[in-house]
């Protein structure tokens, strides 16, 4: 009778240690090492590193989020983003803070630009060249439409401009521009 | 490049050869309309007054060759290309006019960079050198020339022939298309039967180019006398052993490439892959006719056959157009009824694109210009909901199930349209021919596919811009270090040149040791200081009170005579308080207790006096007079010096202080005011009194309850002050 017991207690212990030291082994061997909502909430949003929900990036806002923070604050993702972010975070959309704008991009009117470099140091992405008494311009392509670069200028020569539509750009029919219809035909 | 597991095997290639035809999924039979324009011989369609060319390629703006007001010849070149693009030439002699944004031939009508050319009608070419015997010149050079002599697919996508011509290696089989299975267009047909022959020799330079193991041209066999003519130039050709002429029944859309392969090889090009990987290229007949024409005759592409058709016009059937000639321009040639037209085709009916500006110019891409009727092609039915019915996905030559797509590109659901492989759908516009809801089905695939793309870019471009962000953060934080370091290391460096320099004595630190020495000097002496910032200021009150005491003392000395006496009562008075003091210790040897407190209030008031005496010595003889005055100018002027000691730190504060000091000294001085008032009431008493006689043992007790009075005053007074 006794000596069950003490088998029963010997086995059960030798089979903790085994899977003790298998729980250990895996804990380290298969570790997450970020917390990974913060990066997929960071991939939802549009990255244009405006800083209009009041964080310095979007991945500041990111974490924010996932601490706890609202998911409508990002005007440049708009609604969808704002869907998104919420339906991750498993919470009710909510109202979108701010004004739901179309894509603009900065442009220099480089005749009045004095090379200052203000505005490069503004730009989060590096989309601004130049240097000092240098004129700037901005690359179009790498340009979030921030307009972080607009307020530091001294000479208000940035503008904001709408998207120019080409052929590689243009929706089907949903952009179609109406064209002078030939009265001759 | 080419993977060899998708590659065509030998025994694939043996079965293909041997004449075996395969189907594919789907397919429709439209009525084919080709008659109205394949029976008339291919004409010139003549010089315009203007060519539009455009030389814009998918938003890309090449180096430009002429500038306005140069003078071109037919076949000069326009740009300088790289990659994707292709040269773009003069079409026609003439005068560069304009260089702007016009209108292009594209479903959107936007506008693209154009070389307008004022034509002079006599179409003077530049000269075209006879080239090398093609099999003498290597591919590579080959596929430069096809690119400068700006070839794209002339089928009707436009793609640039020398891309798929640059990769050579693993070649099996080379198609050339010749299927032309869209209705109406006739294009290829009618080259077919009149260019037989240059089209055999393009063939022949494809295959130099390429070394397939296999080259077939496929053609439908609706075009009887085309492939007639292109059998017997065959047979006549030194090719004719290399090149096989396949048969293929008609059906739409078998002039598709990845359709025509199956037709071929009865193999399917695996979804999002190349035609390529399958070790098959396939060419347009009219591209090939081109790349004759460029390799051998030294000619660039300058003109192409356009299928005008479509009961609107008058006079229908193929016309060789110059790149760049209006739209306006043919129709008024061929005479289009412009009452009866409906709309205007570019393409053929299934897959084509209307325009509405007439203005713009024929391209490359242009193989038909169908004008129809409102008879002939009737506006399209209401469109009605998706009954499930299926037919689409009966008819879809690439397998698909177009009613799930409608769904989810109604829904923008785009990882859905991903899973049924929108990207595979070719536009062939066959489940729209067959739904029985008239939907526009290829519409909505246009419009989702569109969406996908774009919402592909915004992702890469967030993309990019997350990373250029970060890349900025790190750089900017590596600046911060970087600088720090360079600070540091500077430092670390002066010191130790200085070092040198004074024979191993530090200098700076030496110096920091006497200024922090210094320092903590000047923190000793600062209460000092202090003292002595406090004992100014309660100089200068006493001041201000012996001002005001002498001012009052001027009032009396009026009156000389009344000062005398006020001086000898003062005299007497002090005389007098003392022996009232003597008394007062008299009796308080009852209580020697309150005694004993009596005469060190006495004893501290005298020291007062005194201490105050020393501060102004100008106001000794005032002092004198009434040492408790004194006693209580000197109490207010140790209050003030406690109250500055408290605050050494607001030195600058003591030269205007906040309104609660003032308020203080306010009250401090009014207090002041009434006991000299009193006092001075009291001598004023006395002085009458003294006058008359010796003072009385009555008048004594007066003046002793008087000064217990004034005594108890100043003691309330020293009191508030201590408070």
């Amino acid at each position: 009778m006794m000596t069950s017991i003490i088998i029963a207690v010997l086995a059960l212990a030798a089979l903790a240690a085994v899977f003790g030291a298998l729980l250990g082994y895996s804990s380290i061997r298969f570790k997450v090492k970020a917390d990974p909502i913060v990066e997929e909430l960071d991939a939802m949003l549009p990255q244009t590193q405006c800083g209009q929900c009041g964080y310095p990036g979007c991945k500041p806002y990111a974490q924010a989020i996932s601490e706890g923070d609202d998911v409508n604050k990002c005007p440049p993702g708009g609604d969808a983003v704002m869907r998104q972010l919420a339906e991750r975070m498993g919470i009710e959309p909510q109202e979108l803070e701010g004004e739901e704008k179309p894509k603009l991009i900065a442009f220099i009117r480089e005749d009045e630009c004095i090379g200052c470099t203000k505005c490069i140091q503004a730009c989060p992405v590096d989309a601004i060249m130049g240097a000092t008494r240098q004129m700037h311009t901005v690359i179009t392509d790498e340009c979030t439409g921030c307009e972080l670069c607009v307020a530091p200028c001294p000479t208000d020569c940035i503008d904001m401009l709408p998207i120019e539509i080409t052929t590689k750009n243009w929706q089907w029919n949903l952009q179609r521009i109406p064209t002078q219809i030939n009265t001759e035909l | 490049m080419t993977n060899n597991f998708n590659l065509l095997s030998e025994e694939q290639l043996d079965s293909i050869s041997s004449g075996k035809l395969w189907t594919f999924h789907g397919g429709i039979h439209p009525p084919e309309n080709k008659q109205q324009s394949n029976q008339f011989a291919i004409r010139d369609a003549g010089i315009p007054a203007t060519l539009i060319i455009p030389v814009e390629h998918k938003g890309h703006v090449p180096a430009l060759l002429v500038n306005i007001g140069d003078t071109v010849l037919k076949g000069q070149p326009l740009t300088k290309v790289y990659g994707a693009m292709v040269v773009q030439h003069a079409s026609s002699s003439g005068v560069v006019v304009a260089i702007e944004k016009r209108c292009d031939l594209h479903p959107s009508g936007l506008s693209v960079l154009s070389v307008v050319i004022q034509t002079d009608g006599l179409d003077r070419a530049v000269e075209y050198i006879k080239p090398q015997a093609f099999n003498e010149v290597a591919p590579a050079i080959l596929v430069e020339k096809i690119q400068q002599a700006g070839i794209v697919g002339l089928g009707g996508a436009g793609f640039p022939s020398h891309l798929k011509l640059a990769h050579n290696d693993g070649i099996k089989l080379l198609i050339i298309n010749a299927a032309e299975c869209e209705p109406y267009i006739t294009a290829d047909d009618r080259l077919i039967q009149e260019q037989a022959h240059e089209i055999i020799e393009g063939v022949a330079v494809l295959n130099h180019i390429l070394r397939p193991e296999l080259t077939i041209i496929a053609i439908e066999d609706n075009k009887k006398e085309a492939i007639n003519n292109l059998q017997e130039a065959l047979q006549h050709s030194v090719y004719k052993d290399k090149i096989m002429v396949r048969i293929i029944p008609t059906i739409y859309p078998s002039g598709s490439e990845k359709q025509l392969i199956e037709i071929l090889t009865g193999k399917q090009t695996p979804v999002g892959k190349h035609p390529i990987e399958l070790g098959i290229v396939m060419q347009n007949i009219g591209t090939v006719f081109a790349i004759k024409q460029a390799i051998i005759d030294a000619k660039p592409l300058t003109s192409r056959i356009v299928t005008l058709t479509g009961d609107s016009l008058q006079k229908r059937g193929n016309v060789s157009v110059r790149i760049g000639t209006p739209i306006q321009y043919l129709l008024d040639r061929y005479w289009v009824d412009s009452i009866a037209v409906n709309q205007l085709i570019i393409g053929g009916p299934m897959m084509g694109f209307t325009i509405e500006n007439t203005a713009v110019p024929v391209t490359k891409t242009c193989n038909c210009i169908l004008a129809p009727t409102i008879k002939e092609m009737p506006s399209a039915p209401a469109e009605m909901p998706c009954i499930r019915c299926s037919e689409c996905a009966d008819a879809c030559p690439a397998n698909l199930l177009p009613q799930q797509l409608l769904w989810y590109s109604q829904s923008k659901d785009h990882d859905k349209l991903n899973d049924y492989n929108l990207s595979a759908c070719i536009e062939c516009g066959a489940c729209a021919y067959v739904c029985p809801s008239h939907i526009p089905l290829v519409e909505y695939y246009r419009v989702a596919k569109a969406e996908i793309n774009t919402a592909k870019i915004e992702a890469q471009k967030a993309e990019t811009a997350r990373l250029r962000h970060e890349n900025r953060e790190a750089r900017l934080e590596q600046a911060k270090l970087d600088r720090q370091a360079k600070h540091k290391a500077a430092a670390a460096k002066r010191q130790a040149q200085m070092k040198e320099k004074n024979g191993g004595e530090d200098l700076i630190a030496a110096a920091l040791a006497r200024a922090k020495a210094k320092k903590s000097e000047e923190t000793t002496e600062k209460p000092a200081k202090n003292d002595a910032v406090a004992a100014a200021i309660a100089r200068a009150k006493a001041k201000k009170v012996a001002q005001a005491e002498n001012r009052e003392a001027e009032t009396t000395e009026v009156d000389p005579k009344k000062a005398a006496v006020a001086a000898a009562i003062a005299r007497a008075k002090a005389k007098k308080v003392a022996q009232a003091e003597n008394r007062e210790t008299e009796i308080a040897e009852v209580d020697p207790k309150k005694a004993a407190v009596a005469a060190a209030i006495a004893r501290a008031k005298a020291k007062k006096a005194a201490q105050a005496e020393t501060h102004k010595p100008t106001q000794t003889e005032v002092v004198d007079l009434d040492p408790r005055k004194a006693a209580v100018a000197a109490a207010i002027t140790r209050a003030k010096a406690k109250k500055s000691e408290e605050s050494p730190a607001n030195e600058t504060k003591q030269d205007e202080p906040d309104n609660s000091e003032v308020i203080k000294q306010r009250k401090q001085r009014k207090e002041q005011a009434r006991l000299h008032k009193l006092e001075k009431a009291e001598i004023v008493s006395q002085t009458k009194e003294a006058e008359k006689t010796e003072p009385t043992v009555a008048e004594i007790k007066k003046a002793k309850i008087a000064a217990a009075v004034a005594r108890a005053k100043a003691k309330n007074s020293e009191n508030e002050e201590q408070q």
